[in-house]
């Protein structure tokens, strides 16, 4: 009998835990995962590293040695960044106001799915139309704002982000939130915390899991976000997606644009492992 | 002297009064223990105390100083919640040092204080530890380990056994007495359990309905119950509606299920027509012969019931009149089968009249 396949399916048991027929469960994602993630996205970066049918990095040395790619990249880093802080402080509140102090939570949360239930594309254009001169937003803000020339700006894109994004951290942190024992908190005023002592040393700390979780999913639906910049940014404010779109849609530079959706993927996924980091230093631990 | 004193407080949810105009004065170094049914306002009353709920009226006072205004954290008082509420993200040491920095005491004293309070409730040396590796027994341990840390002049008990099995409640009433002895705090524990009411209390607040039903001494409200309530509701009791055939000085002549049957007590009849007579399981005599005597009757084994420590007996009593008769509650340590006849007597002086 072959010991070999034995130890493969120990060493999987170790990462699943327990029974192995309960890797029959795993089976579908795994599936599907590899046929509709790894093939596809694994050949289109294979694209990103062959140039003439040997391996180069020179797509990369392109992207990098050209102001326009290095602009859309830092681009879409800041929009990404603003859109995060905003999304996950003012999410954060409403979910803890949802949570801890309404008292129709299922309402709230109602509402807040009804804003995912209209398409994206449809959403945007709502904004395009707010935006636009002469709208009923021009129209309020006028006494306080002299110049409304909002859209095709960055903050144009950050409003429309953050519209998209915030139902997501929502959910998530009532999830989290809804998990506390609210006896955690009266035991801590018990103790002789304030109210934001008792915030700050348990609420804060055992909901990191929602800062984490919903300020990535937050950061990477944004970095990777189209719709918003493409509707709302104009021709000057493009992000990465949006000018992986174009190459290959206008030029056909397959390869280029490949490097680019590589260069998203690492940038993403590098600055996600530092917000974790720096998230967890700050929260991790109770000592100061 | 007094050290908790509740002053007509009652507390409102909406239509429901949790606590309806309560009064109660706790002294210091007293173990007071509130009991009652689910819903009875017993866990209210401790929230008003701990300051996680204001009073719709009364006042409420430590020490001669009204506390109904100030916030949880700004009173002398510390609480053992039902859950133990320990911080999960936190080690043993860091939770029971908790309340230390919130306090602001000189951080030089707070390991020797963590390492004292924890020699105090028996688990030295795993200050290191994270509550989720620690049982049951030894969580609850913290917890009140992190309440007493601060000595404080009050510590409330929410239901803090009724997680434990029976075997470690029973050692943890043990040790929670010793604990309020050594550290002569005014204790005050709210149970559903009546057992543990009695073998905890230095004096039993028997709570109903958000009100008090009987305070008082263990024996006192056990055997000396106000009304029928405190009666069935602290152990084992027999109760019955009865009226008053004669009355002379020293006894009382009752008739009992539709005075099919004839019970004499010895206590003094109140002005009211119909009277409950009671008097507890272990007070009924159960003999194979006895001679015709006051409260002496020929009944017969309903039932047994063995509960390990006793056996629980339902004895039928066959009425004079008719053929309802009554049906009462006996323990004993002898052995009797079902359906096999025997002579009951109860004595007159255990007979009460609520």
């Amino acid at each position: 009998m072959s010991s070999r396949s034995y130890a493969g399916i120990d060493r999987l048991r170790s990462v699943v835990g327990g029974d192995t027929s309960s890797l029959v469960l795993l089976l579908p994602l795994v599936v599907a995962f590899t046929a509709l993630f790894i093939v596809p996205v694994g050949q289109l970066f294979s694209r990103a590293f062959l140039v003439d049918g040997t391996i180069s990095l020179a797509n990369f040395r392109e992207i990098f040695s050209t102001g326009l790619y290095i602009d859309v990249i830092v681009r879409t880093v800041r929009i990404s960044a603003l859109t995060t802080a905003i999304t996950m402080v003012s999410g954060y509140l409403l979910a803890y106001y949802i949570v801890f102090r309404s008292s129709n939570k299922r309402l709230l949360l109602l509402l807040v799915f009804v804003t995912m239930m209209v398409d994206l594309v449809i959403r945007i254009f709502g904004w395009v139309v707010a935006f636009s001169s002469g709208s009923i937003l021009e129209i309020l803000t006028s006494p306080f704002v002299e110049d409304f020339s909002i859209l095709f700006s960055e903050t144009a894109i950050v409003i429309g982000l953050v519209q998209f994004t915030l139902p997501f951290m929502i959910f998530v942190t009532v999830g989290v939130l809804s998990n506390i024992d609210d006896s955690l908190v009266e035991a801590a005023r018990d103790l002789g915390a304030t109210r934001a002592q008792a915030f700050l040393r348990l609420t804060l700390p055992l909901s990191m899991n929602a800062i984490i979780v919903g300020g990535s999913l937050v950061f990477a639906l944004s970095m990777s976000s189209f719709v918003s910049p493409q509707l709302l940014g104009g021709g000057r404010n493009r992000m990465i997606a949006n000018t992986i779109f174009s190459l290959i849609g206008n030029s056909g530079e397959w390869g280029i644009a490949a490097a680019l959706g590589f260069t998203l993927l690492v940038t993403t996924a590098s600055i996600l492992v530092i917000f974790i980091a720096i998230v967890t230093a700050l929260l991790g631990s109770d000592r100061p | 002297m007094s050290n908790i004193t509740l002053d007509s407080v009652t507390k409102e949810f909406g239509d429901l009064t949790a606590v309806d105009d309560v009064s109660y004065i706790i002294n210091d170094d007293e173990f007071f223990v509130i009991v009652g049914p689910s819903g009875c306002g017993k866990s209210t009353s401790l929230r008003l105390i701990a300051g996680f709920e204001t009073p719709t009226s009364g006042s409420i006072s430590l020490k001669g100083e009204p506390i109904g205004h100030l916030a949880p954290e700004d009173r002398d008082i510390r609480m053992v919640f039902q859950n133990y509420a320990l911080f999960p993200h936190m080690s043993v040491g860091e939770n029971i040092a908790f309340g230390l920095k919130m306090n602001n005491v000189d951080p030089e004293t707070h390991d020797s204080r963590v390492a004292d309070v924890l020699d105090l409730v028996g688990l030295p040396d795993i200050e290191d530890s994270y509550p989720e590796t620690l049982s049951g027994g030894q969580q609850q341990r913290i917890a009140l380990a992190r309440a007493l840390v601060l000595e404080p002049d009050v510590l409330l008990l929410d239901e803090p056994l009724s997680n434990l099995d029976k075997n470690l409640r029973d050692r943890m009433q043990v040790e929670l007495k010793r604990i309020q002895r050594e550290t002569g705090v005014t204790a005050i524990h709210v149970t559903h359990n009546q057992e543990e009411a009695l073998s905890l209390a230095d004096q039993v607040c028997v709570m109903n309905d958000g009100v008090i039903e009987q305070i008082g001494p263990p024996e006192e409200v056990y055997y000396r119950p106000r009304n029928r309530f405190v009666a069935d509701f602290l152990g084992d009791s027999n109760t019955f509606s009865a009226t008053v055939l004669n009355a002379d000085s020293d006894t009382t002549e009752l008739g009992v299920a539709d005075s099919s049957v004839r019970l004499v007590s010895g206590a003094e009849p109140s002005d009211s027509d119909t009277q409950t007579a009671f008097f507890r399981p272990e007070h009924v005599g159960m003999a194979e012969q006895s001679p015709d005597g006051t409260n002496t009757f020929d009944a017969t084994v309903a039932s047994r019931l063995f509960t390990g420590d006793k056996i629980r007996y339902q004895l039928d009593i066959p009425g004079e009149t008719d053929a309802d008769g009554l049906t009462l509650t006996a323990f004993s340590d002898s052995q009797w089968e079902a359906g096999q006849p025997v002579r009951v007597r109860v004595p007159p002086e255990q007979v009460l009249l609520l």
